[in-house]
């Protein structure tokens, strides 16, 4: 090399560099492979400008296609090749790639390009693409496939695996990787006795806990989520598609009618409820419901979003990419886009929505587990009712009836009046009206509002005052009177018609009013000035005297305007009463049934406004109304709404080419079909929707279907893919680090039924699984990330397994099947901090019950501020679909193992389950209960050293400081001080040790 | 050609190998920063120029008409139609593209021209005014979408759909972290006095995207824990919790021995950052020893928690202590009615702490190298959303032209970038996208944003997607 150029000197010493920093690996020993060695490299520095996208295409000249590459590749007369002559040309006109790309070529790239020319430039369709090959080995189970085949590569290698692990070892993983919980140590004892792995093996898939285990991949990759994102981030209600996921799992339902009922089980002849319930798979996307959105800006985004995940969970393909032009690597069209885009492209949804549970087309699902319990609380509440109607006795009525007609007949009281009907400016309000005659407002919530409500007048009365009412509801803005941001309100002009005559006011008066801000203003005629009591207030009354005192006669009709009309947002009473006042000094209340009832002296109405007011019965109608409100409640979750896919009805929608992927750029029209080089045509004679895709793509035939399924069980179980970029099969993804064996497990899954329990149980019964996963040194240099799988790969835990854990060695996880999602333990303030007001997830409230013990399956999970124990443990966000998670090691980690309350609490009831079960035991023995508990296994003698010095010395400090003890079991203490106290000192010492326990690194690891 | 972590490396090489190789930095970047280019350009000698961000994050879209984009020709046109030769049938949001007519809404508040620049600055900025000739305006900054929720998604990520890294991520993969105490990238949130029933925010704005989790952004809380967690559960003491630490350091060694897999050493050094975490983010969060008058510079609100004055200041106390990236939004700059009396709250709140900070940071000499950005995802209409008075109205979204001010790290001090029409409608000179911006930012933190790539989905993505170029002009 000439080096008198300083460019080229530098060149010099940053290849000798390039040795230094990653060590050379030889050129392939067993000659070029153009699929394996050349290929990525053409794809990654060339196909850019000389690859499948005609618009960044700068030449004819492209080399994802074998003739045209051809030209550039065979020898001249000199038996010199073009492209050799450009890649290795000094000189800044000819090299290639150009020396302004930003991706240049290694020499070891050079070498091999060069190399492969020089073996005659051998020519191969892209590897995932060719139709699947299942060589012929002496295999009778696929375990014996996967040994060979991973055998077979150590060898090649000159690596000598690890020895197998130990069986408490194997069981721990085993366990952890089917169910995602830890063995118990009865469990433990069990296998010791036998050994019996098989057995194992079939318990765990036995197990409900192996649905739960299998669906959160699942869940992550259909990015499911308990709210529909985007701005507003309303709660939307698909756990019931979750469930499916769960029971799918559990009966092995196999992988191709799984695909198929999710893709377009609407479709299937017959369809059952269940079968459209899994289609929600494709509608768990974001849905957009931001004012002012343009619908078919984000219909488009949906539809995108559904070609996208489709393609990347059953294709392993990077469809996105060509969106807006073509694949620039792979050979995918923008028109093949498009034309995936239109299967997707027919269902009646709205592009703005987003705000209730379910966005149309949605189905209505029967909860059974909710009816029972409606049917119960409805013969409670039967005779609840029956109790209220017998009570009281005939003396009880007359002393009552003497005291109210006394009101009724000074003529002076207030007169409250309920309205029948109350309406605001926006459809989606509501206006529930409350036993008290008081009204609560609820539903959407626009700035500025007017709210009219209309009364009867029941009997003659002359009125003096009008009465306003707010009141406080826990619905309200921190328990307050209103939806506003503090909880004020702003009342712009209180106005009155009586019989369609508008009132003129003589004055107003408030017993709470800011000042610049009286009652008066609200009667100025000013809409931005008004009535505000300010925040933070639980009750605010303002009283209105019109100018002339009105007489009422029965059957005069009252409409209150209550208008909310100034700058300030949302300032709306939240709930409200209006009442008359009835005479000089109106004191005493009277609700306008009463008067009424009075009036016409029915003696049947007065009984039951007796029974439904004498403070006598209070008891009896709380408990009355508390069962009416629990049988309001189940009836409202008796059913629940799932979105599915839906055909619109009439012709389908036309599909456009979409230029730059933009919805308002519609290109040329085209139809729904597939993508021709993949070499597999739809079958003839089939309609051309969805549903011929979903069994187009379960053909035994497809190439890549059963790979990227194989594929991506395999990294559950193993940690990584055998293709290590399990969402891109294309160019640019990894090659399989097994080839042979990938493609034999592809066929032998297709050819066994899709049988996904099977599959499984070949992969953890393999010698390759059972290995030992201590890093060997000579492992750790030779072959780092473990390709070769010479050893078992440690794995953190994923998210939910950590928690999970947690919970299930302490006793609290409450194992019970699907259902509605709930709200564990989170830090105050997350959804506050984000949320705007008009979402109905702006706060969260902590589930009190056994929602706290759940599986993080179920934990509700906001798209807009997941919950943090999971984000900050690499779970995904669900935003868009995830198939392959990162895992990071960071402090917040471990901040959030030591103290995030559902460990701190898992640990102290951690500690005294154990205290209570080994009741009578040493310390020793304890600590080694516990160890056997988190770890399954013995404890060993120096393990028990620390644990047994940790034990004391905290044992000392609390000793010393028996306070500090009490406050530490606290936050337990709903558990560990039944049936009787704790001992604080001996609990709150254990506590340490269970800390300690639930941080290990054997414990935070897949061993 | 200039290298993506060149001049980063100049002053950090050490740092980020050491930091690399703790964290088990992914091979992919590695490969990438170890490139022998990288050498080569190293030898070139240059620095980069800002070593720290502070995103000042007006979250809604602040209203450039109101208060930076000076347009005195249309007094003279109060309630006149927008001329449709302006509007040229661009695309409007639902929530105006209904309206009758498109009545143009002077601005009534005052401007004025400040300092030696001569920047024309309107009263409700008094004190951002006063530090005119430390900022660089662009007031021809461009952007795609036109609804808060992809805007602000672009503002963070460079895409409008999630699942992109934010900028904060992005530093905090590309340059590592500095500290061993405090994370690379730190999030702080605000509620804005002016319309405090805002538009939202959402996690994946500071969230990794498809970067490793450890480079989302971490959340400094307004109430509870500063930090997630950070406090020690009731009744832990610190000796007990050191205990309690140090014996599962020494169960995890005892592992280490056995299984010899690196990550324990990892996990070990992360319990202890952690611990160290407890001690240091309490110091951080407690303003006790700063001077009465600092306290006084950034205005009455700078003690309460979840304030924006206290967060610029916490955000000086992070940089300080080398924290990468530090991202404030401050919430409820979307005002679609009433605007007058609403930006009013919402510069009270920022006014006064945003010129603080960046003279705060002048003064203590960090202004050079940490970069200042004050702007929000889109700007707004010259017309007015709703009824038009003499003295109300209401501005639509509006992604074709907005104002945004750097300052520092390089950024041309007391210079006022790009120009739009008359009607504050179409940029007539200097357009500046989003990306562009992103591209500087980069270039000015030594890094060539065509370079800073992740692999992902077999693509190499970037902040900057395929897009933006460096903005020499705005740069010095």
């Amino acid at each position: 090399m000439l080096m008198g150029l300083g460019s080229d000197r530098i060149r010099c010493i940053a290849a000798l560099l390039l040795t230094v920093v990653i060590p050379s690996v030889a050129l392939q020993a067993d000659g070029i492979r153009f699929s394996r060695d050349v290929l990525p490299i053409l794809s990654d520095h060339c196909l850019l400008c000389h690859g499948p996208d005609g618009s960044s295409r700068v030449t004819e000249m492209r080399l994802d296609l074998e003739e045209s590459a051809r030209e550039v590749i065979a020898a001249d007369e000199q038996g010199r090749s073009e492209l050799v002559r450009r890649i290795t040309s000094t000189d800044p006109g000819t090299v290639m790639p150009p020396p302004d790309a930003v991706k240049q070529l290694s020499e070891r790239q050079k070498k091999i390009l060069q190399q492969w020319i020089a073996e005659g430039a051998g020519w191969e369709g892209h590897w995932a693409y060719q139709p699947v090959q299942q060589l012929e080995i002496e295999a009778d189970r696929p375990r014996d496939a996967i040994d060979y085949f991973v055998g077979r590569r150590l060898k090649e290698a000159g690596l000598k695996p690890n020895p197998p692990a130990e069986p408490e070892e194997w069981l721990r993983r085993v366990t952890l990787d089917l169910t995602g919980l830890p063995p118990t140590p009865d469990e433990v004892d069990r296998f010791l006795a036998n050994l019996d792995y098989e057995a194992a093996v079939d318990r765990l898939l036995a197990s409900p806990r192996y649905g739960e285990r299998m669906a959160w991949d699942w869940l992550e990759a259909a990015r499911y989520a308990d709210t529909h994102g985007y701005q507003k981030d309303n709660v939307r209600t698909m756990w019931a598609w979750r469930d499916w996921v769960i029971e799918s799992f559990n009966n092995n339902q196999s992988y191709d009618q799984f695909t198929i009922e999710q893709l377009a089980g609407d479709l299937l002849p017959r369809a059952t409820l269940k079968q459209r319930i899994a289609t929600g798979f494709n509608r768990n996307h974001r849905i957009n419901a931001e004012a002012g959105s343009i619908p078919e800006e984000f219909r488009t985004e949906y539809v995108i979003d559904r070609v996208d995940t489709t393609a990347t969970v059953w294709m392993g393909m990077t469809a996105g990419c060509a969106r807006c032009h073509d694949h620039k690597f792979d050979p995918l069209s923008q028109r093949d886009f498009y034309r995936l885009f239109a299967f997707f492209n027919n269902i009646e949804e709205q592009g703005s929505d987003g705000v209730g549970p379910a966005a149309v087309p949605d189905v209505v699902v029967p909860v059974p587990a909710k009816e029972r319990l409606l049917a119960i609380a409805r013969l409670e509440l039967n005779a609840a009712e029956k109790r209220l109607q017998a009570a009281g006795t005939d003396e009880e009525f007359a002393a009552w009836l003497a005291t109210h007609r006394q009101v009724s007949e000074s003529g002076s009281f207030w007169l409250v009046t309920p309205p029948e009907a109350v309406a605001g400016t926006s459809d989606g309000s509501t206006f529930e009206i409350l036993a008290d005659g008081s009204v609560l407002f609820g539903g959407a919530n626009p700035l500025n509002d007017v709210h009219e409500a209309t009364f009867p007048i029941p009997a003659p009365v002359d009125a003096t005052t009008l009465r306003l009412q707010a009141l406080a509801h826990p619905s309200l803005t921190d328990g307050s009177l209103a939806r506003s941001f503090n909880g004020d309100f702003l009342l712009s002009e209180f106005d009155v018609l009586v019989n369609g005559n508008r009132l003129r006011w003589k004055s107003a008066i408030a017993d709470r009013e800011l000042s610049e801000r009286t009652a008066a203003t609200a009667i100025d005629g000013d809409p931005l000035t008004g009535w505000s009591p300010g925040p933070g207030q639980s009750e605010a009354t303002a009283w209105f005297t019109p100018e002339v005192p009105l007489e009422l006669k029965a059957g005069d009709r009252v409409t209150v305007r209550l208008r909310y009309e100034s700058r300030e947002e949302q300032y709306v009473i939240g709930r409200f009463r209006l009442s008359l006042g009835v005479g000089s000094r109106p004191d005493a209340e009277m609700s306008a049934s009463l008067f009424s009832a009075l009036n016409e002296n029915n003696q049947q109405t007065l009984v039951t406004q007796f029974r439904e007011t004498a403070p006598a019965f209070e008891k009896l109608r709380e408990s009355r109304d508390t069962l009416r409100r629990e049988v309001d409640a189940l009836q409202a979750e008796t059913v629940t709404r799932v979105m599915v896919m839906q055909e619109r009805k009439g012709a389908p929608r036309v599909t456009h080419l979409l230029e730059r992927g933009l919805y308002d750029h519609p290109g040329e029209v085209v139809d729904a079909g597939v993508p021709e080089f993949l070499g597999l045509a739809l079958p003839e004679g089939e309609p051309v929707n969805r549903l011929t895709l979903a069994r187009w793509l379960v053909d035994p035939r497809h190439p890549l279907t059963a790979r990227v399924a194989v594929n991506r069980f395999w990294q559950q179980i193993f940690g990584s893919g055998l293709v290590r970029t399990p969402e891109d099969f294309g160019y640019q993804g990894e090659r399989p680090t097994h080839p042979e064996l990938l493609d034999w497990l592809a066929a032998d899954f297709v050819q066994n039924g899709w049988n996904v329990k099977r599959l499984l149980r070949e992969f953890v019964l393999s010698e390759s699984y059972c290995r030992s996963s201590t890093v060997r040194p000579d492992l750790l240099e030779r072959d780092p990330d473990n390709h070769l799988l010479g050893r078992m790969t440690r794995l953190r835990l994923p998210a939910p397994m950590i928690r999970d854990q947690a919970l299930h060695v302490s006793g609290l996880m409450v194992n019970r099947l699907g259902g509605p999602s709930v709200k564990p333990w989170q830090p105050d303030g997350l959804w506050e901090a984000v949320a705007g007001v008009n979402s109905n997830t702006t706060r969260y409230e902590a589930d009190s019950d056994d929602g706290r013990f759940r599986r993080s399956l179920y934990t509700f999970w906001k798209r807009g501020m997941p919950p943090p124990n999971m984000l900050v443990l690499d779970a995904a966000s669900r935003e868009t679909c995830t198939v392959r998670r990162s895992t990071t090691n960071s402090p917040l980690q471990a901040l959030t193992t030591l103290n995030d309350p559902t460990f701190a609490v898992s640990a102290i009831v951690f500690a005294h389950r154990t205290l209570r079960e080994e009741h009578g035991r040493d310390d020793a023995e304890i600590l080694a209960s516990m160890w056997q508990r988190v770890q399954g296994k013995d404890i060993e003698d120096r393990q028990l050293d620390v644990l047994t010095k940790l034990l004391e010395g905290h044992r000392d400090l609390y000793t010393e400081q028996p306070q500090q003890a009490a406050e530490r079991i606290a936050p337990a203490e709903e558990w560990v001080n039944r049936p009787q106290p704790a001992d604080a000192i001996r609990l709150a010492a254990f506590t340490e040790v269970a800390e300690v326990l639930l941080n290990l690194d054997t414990t935070l690891t897949r061993p | 050609m200039d290298d993506l972590f060149a001049d980063a490396m100049k002053t950090n090489r050490r740092q980020f190998l050491s930091n690399s190789c703790r964290v088990g930095l992914g091979s992919m970047a590695l490969q990438t920063l170890l490139n022998p280019q990288s050498t080569a350009a190293e030898s070139a000698g240059k620095l980069p120029r800002a070593k720290r961000v502070i995103y000042l994050c007006q979250s809604g879209a602040p209203s450039q008409i109101d208060l930076f984009d000076q347009k005195p020709a249309m007094a003279e046109r109060f309630d006149e139609d927008l001329p449709e030769s302006i509007r040229q049938g661009q695309r409007l949001t639902t929530m105006t593209s209904g309206q009758q007519r498109f009545p143009i809404a002077p601005t009534i508040f005052q401007f004025r021209q400040h300092g030696e620049s001569g920047a024309t600055v309107s009263e409700l900025m008094p004190h951002v005014a006063s530090i005119s000739d430390d900022l660089c305006y662009i007031k021809s900054m461009h952007t795609e979408a036109i609804n808060h929720d992809p805007a602000i998604t672009f503002l963070q990520t460079g895409a409008e759909q999630a699942g992109r890294p934010s900028f904060g991520s992005w530093i905090s993969y590309g340059l590592g972290s500095e500290s061993e105490e405090l994370p690379a990238f730190v999030v702080l949130l605000s509620r804005g006095s002016g319309r405090p029933n805002c538009q939202p925010l959402y996690d994946r704005l500071w969230g990794s995207g498809f970067l490793e989790s450890r480079h989302q952004g971490v959340k400094f809380m307004s109430s509870g824990d500063p930090v997630l967690f950070l406090n020690d559960p009731e009744g832990v003491t610190r000796e007990g919790r050191r205990q309690n630490l140090d014996a599962i350091a020494a169960l995890n060694q005892q592992t280490y021995e056995e299984k010899q897999d690196p990550e324990i050493n990892s996990r070990i050094a992360q319990y202890e950052m952690a611990y160290r975490m407890q001690m240091s983010v309490p110091e951080i969060v407690d303003f006790s020893d700063e001077s009465a008058a600092t306290l006084k510079r950034y205005g009455p609100n700078v003690t309460k928690r979840g304030h924006y004055a206290y967060n610029c200041l916490l955000a000086r106390r992070l940089i300080e202590r080398d924290v990468r990236f530090v991202q404030l939004y401050h919430m409820g700059w979307d005002q679609h009615n009433a605007l007058p009396k609403q930006i009013r709250g919402q510069c009270a709140d920022t006014d006064q702490p945003s010129a603080a900070l960046v003279q705060d940071l002048k003064e203590r000499g960090l202004l050079d190298d940490t970069l200042v950005i004050w702007g929000g995802e889109f700007g707004r209409t010259i017309y007015s959303q709703g009824e038009l008075t003499a003295d109300n109205y209401g501005r639509d979204h509006h992604p074709r032209c907005f104002t945004i001010w750097v300052a520092g790290g390089g950024f041309k001090p007391g210079y006022s970038h790009g120009e739009t029409d008359d009607f504050s409608y179409n940029i007539v000179r200097d357009p500046v996208h989003i990306h562009d911006l992103n591209a500087t930012l980069l270039h000015q933190l030594g890094i060539d944003h065509r370079r800073l790539t992740y692999r992902h989905q077999g693509r190499d993505f970037r902040l900057t997607d395929v897009h933006g170029n460096v903005i020499h002009d705005i740069i010095s």
